[in-house]
């Protein structure tokens, strides 16, 4: 297995190189931004309900993903359309299903998939596409109910409260096991967070543990009062990963489309685009660790 | 065993007319021979139909036919070979059935096709419309129908129960498991019990809650649901039966919610006792170190009654599984003959490789022994407790180190033994299972995948154990557990068993063979070669006086979705999609003489 540090070295290069363009097509195929400018769209995939990233609102489909797309789409100077899709077991499948290969039942695949979980040594495993263009850093958070919790200060603290988290995250999996479980019968779990929250707002809970973007731009949409406070991250022990970077993703037979959407990333970032964007959402934003 | 003795088709469609007349409680007009209740239980001794995916209720895949026999298979010929068509192709799973001059077959991508039991030309075809997004794990396979009165049922990808006119393919109802956007997927062929239609769930790993459920088969409509995860509330028409087992008993805080055990693989019946049993999947999460206890009833045979719903019996192979050995597999009822007695017995191959016997009329224990040559996760099975003896060899806690630490166990998460079901002859008295020789380096991961978080990759890979073979086709005397043949195929065999009165064992191979062997020695009598992958379950039949055998050919499932050294095994292998009858080789004179 690769060291940490290797792996982190390596993906940094990939993440230069697709910047200048330099990462081989597979095949002859034209490159996907070509396409995308005789037909004048580009196709962004994107989670579907995932709110406040994206998901449906009122028969509309809505969110800081859409945002952002629609966004880099017009710095590229095209349209945007989009495809939601249902996660598979792991991002190799969601990265197969929807860029490189197609489902099994026949899919088609689409350009750009967005918000992928930039993991260093993951980025440098793959073999068909780039992940690039790392623009968020997400980071576990709690908020707490002040009218429940007199103060907090360490994850112990925690400790006989009802904790919300969503079933199978890395906040359920670190309260479960950590400290030999002394924590795991705090945890209640949702399917969704969508539905902790919703539950949190409705005093059910003393405390949500959650990716901090998820978890503010989710208060901000239940109309979250002052009494819970707003999401401060938390420093995890051992190998959980308590902070991880997000990009976007594209098929590594278009490096003319990952260059122009790297670029066209930047430039969001730089002019304070994306910033108002996730402003809109009720988030802050924060800038990623690898920029 | 009652054979039919029909010599001509005449003969055959009187009798068929007749039993119709005799059994049929609603013939609707028109119908030729809708399927009663009587005929379903008798499946196992009418050599003139195939009603049920198993080859009656105990899914014994044994025929009493011995017009092929291990004296005269040389001359087995093709008859006949159906091509499924289309684009769409991948794993054909399915198990043909048999009935009133028709043949149907199911097919990958949720299609069925009504064939010509004589000439194999198609009369009708349906094909199931797959919404968008629909994202089915483990291949678009499908394991076959079930048959009742006029109608035609199967389960499809996205999670619907459609039946159809069995003379015209038309859809009669259509009944939704669940919502496939929650991940949830149907593969299995349903069973008909007593006018109930029984099926199980397949879903993802999380949030999904197994649960076997029994409807009305004319109509669809839901009769009772037994969830297999202890805590929650069954249902026997609309009204509360009952929650399964005790709350939190075997399973810690909230987790039971959420437990997993899906019944992917459904149900077999006993007549008897009056009870299903079914095999329940892995618990989830995955990481056992999450959930203490046994979690019931998850890597499980259940038994429940199949009237009431309600749990009556349960065994769990695996309890609180960390080696994802999901224990779906088939439960098939037989009586065992041990120390001048006669038990009401039952046998299960498990994905964790034991081979169990139990009482199928209490769960009790009876025998456990190997039927793989390597097993690193247990010792054994205490017969007095039915607990396994582990060897201490779970992968370590994330939660106490840099990364939990990484052990290789064996089998794999594949299984001993996969979904393929295995076959039992009441005439030798053993179980023909088809068995992988495999083991996987597994270890937890802190990080499963979730949308937008970070991710690091799986946490087990797949290995082969020998150089020279994967599949191994075993034969297993109940009684003793001990293996008296084996035959070893280079490939991983994925395809389902069948064994006949005529000393014959069939299976196919992923080479592209359907082979048989001779049920008591294991010598390899006869092969043919499909052209694809058979990873389908072989089934037989008469017409006319003539003995015919069938089989689905088409490469797929599991074992391609998976890379690795067994990929490279299977890489080569064509993908393709048929349906291939035998025969008897008669030269033309004397195919004449005989009419």
């Amino acid at each position: 297995m690769m060291s940490r540090i290797t792996g982190l070295i390596a993906a940094l290069a990939i993440l230069t190189s697709s910047l200048t363009g330099v990462v081989r097509a597979d095949d002859d195929a034209p490159d996907r931004l070509d396409i995308a400018k005789h037909k004048g769209s580009l196709e962004f995939i994107v989670y579907r309900d995932y709110p406040p990233y994206s998901y449906e609102k009122d028969g509309v489909f809505t969110g800081v993903d859409i945002d952002m797309g629609k966004a880099l789409a017009t710095a590229v100077g095209v349209n945007a359309t989009f495809r939601t899709f249902i996660p598979g077991d792991d991002l190799d499948d969601d990265l197969r299903n929807n860029l490189w290969r197609g489902t099994i039942v026949g899919g088609s695949v689409g350009d750009v998939m967005l918000h992928v979980g930039a993991d260093p040594q993951y980025v440098v495993r793959q073999t068909q596409v780039s992940i690039f263009g790392v623009y968020y850093r997400e980071a576990v958070a709690l908020s707490f109910d002040t009218r429940k919790f007199p103060s907090y200060s360490t994850i112990g603290d925690v400790k006989g409260r009802r904790v919300g988290v969503e079933l199978g995250s890395i906040s359920d999996q670190f309260l479960t096991t950590t400290e030999g479980g002394a924590l795991s019968k705090s945890v209640t779990r949702y399917t969704t967070l969508d539905a902790c929250v919703q539950a949190y707002t409705e005093g059910k809970l003393d405390a949500v543990l959650a990716p901090k973007g998820e978890l503010q731009g989710l208060m901000f949409a239940h109309g979250a009062k002052a009494n819970l406070a707003a999401p401060q991250p938390i420093q995890f022990q051992g190998i959980f990963r308590s902070a991880w970077e997000i990009g976007i993703a594209v098929k590594k037979d278009s490096p003319k489309l990952s260059a122009a959407l790297a670029e066209a990333m930047s430039k969001l970032i730089d002019n304070g685009e994306l910033k108002a964007i996730y402003a809109r959402h009720g988030m802050d934003y924060v800038t990623p660790g690898l920029r | 065993m009652v054979r039919n003795s029909a010599g001509t088709s005449a003969a055959q469609v009187g009798c068929r007319a007749l039993i119709s007349m005799v059994l049929a409680t609603s013939a609707t007009a028109a119908v030729a021979a809708p399927v009663t209740d009587a005929m379903i239980a008798n499946d196992q001794n009418t050599p003139n139909d195939v009603l049920t995916v198993g080859m009656g209720y105990s899914g014994q895949r044994f025929s009493s036919s011995t017009k092929i026999n291990s004296d005269n298979i040389d001359d087995l010929v093709p008859a006949w070979s159906f091509s499924f068509g289309g684009e769409k192709q991948r794993g054909q799973e399915t198990q043909a059935l048999v009935n009133d001059g028709k043949i149907f077959v199911t097919g990958s991508y949720s299609r069925i096709w009504a064939l010509d039991q004589k000439t194999g030309q198609k009369i009708w075809s349906y094909e199931h419309r797959l919404p968008e997004g629909i994202v089915p794990c483990c291949d678009v396979v499908n394991r076959g129908a079930a048959l009742y009165d006029n109608l035609v049922i199967f389960g499809t990808l996205d999670a619907k129960l459609v039946a159809l006119n069995a003379d015209t393919g038309k859809v009669v109802w259509t009944e939704t498991i669940d919502d496939f956007k929650g991940g949830y997927s149907y593969t299995a062929a349903p069973l008909i019990v007593k006018g109930k239609l029984i099926t199980g769930v397949s879903g993802g790993e999380f949030g999904v809650v197994g649960r076997v459920e029994a409807r009305d088969a004319k109509t669809g409509k839901m009769v009772w649901s037994r969830p297999t995860v202890e805590g929650h509330m069954g249902y026997l028409n609309g009204k509360e039966n009952g929650i399964s087992g005790k709350l939190n008993a075997t399973w810690p805080g909230d987790l039971w919610k959420t437990g997993g055990a899906a019944t992917w693989l459904g149900c077999t019946y006993g007549a008897d006792t009056n009870e299903l049993y079914c095999g329940t999947g892995n618990p989830s999460p995955w990481n056992a170190f999450t959930r203490p206890g046994d979690n019931l009833y998850s890597t499980s045979t259940v038994a429940i009654n199949a009237d009431t719903g309600k749990i009556e019996w349960s065994y769990q192979g695996t309890p609180n599984d960390h080696w994802d050995f999901d224990g779906v597999n088939e439960f098939i009822t037989f009586d065992m003959k041990k120390d001048g007695k006669t038990v009401k017995a039952g046998a299960k191959a498990d994905r964790n490789g034991f081979f169990y016997v139990l009482n199928r009329e209490n769960g009790k224990l009876l025998g456990a022994s190997p039927f793989v040559t390597k097993q690193t996760w247990a010792s054994g099975v205490d017969l007095k407790t039915g607990r396994p003896i582990e060897t201490n060899n779970r992968p370590g806690d994330p939660g106490k180190g840099e990364k939990g630490s990484s052990v290789f166990a064996a089998p794999s998460f594949l299984g001993g033994k996969n979904w393929m079901p295995m076959a039992y002859s009441g005439q030798t008295g053993l179980f023909y299972v088809p068995a992988n020789e495999w083991g996987m380096d597994i270890w937890n991961e802190p990080i499963t995948y979730k949308k937008g978080a970070a991710y690091l990759g799986a946490g087990f890979t797949i290995k082969p154990l020998y150089e020279d073979y994967i599949g191994a086709l075993r034969a297993m005397d109940p009684a003793t557990g001990k293996i008296v043949w084996e035959y070893k195929n280079p490939a991983p065999l994925w395809g389902g068993v069948m064994t006949t009165a005529g000393n014959l064992v069939f299976t196919g191979t992923p080479e592209g063979f359907l082979k048989a062997f001779d049920a008591k020695t294991g010598k390899e009598l006869w092969k043919f070669q499909t052209g694809s992958g058979v990873v389908g379950q072989p089934t037989t039949w008469e017409m006319d006086g003539e003995q015919y055998v069938g089989v689905a050919s088409g490469w797929g499932g599991a074992v391609p979705l998976w890379g690795g050294e067994v990929a490279k095994k299977v890489k080569d292998i064509s993908q393709g999609g048929s349906f291939w009858v035998f025969k008897l080789h008669k030269s033309g004179k004397a195919a004449v003489a005989q009419k």
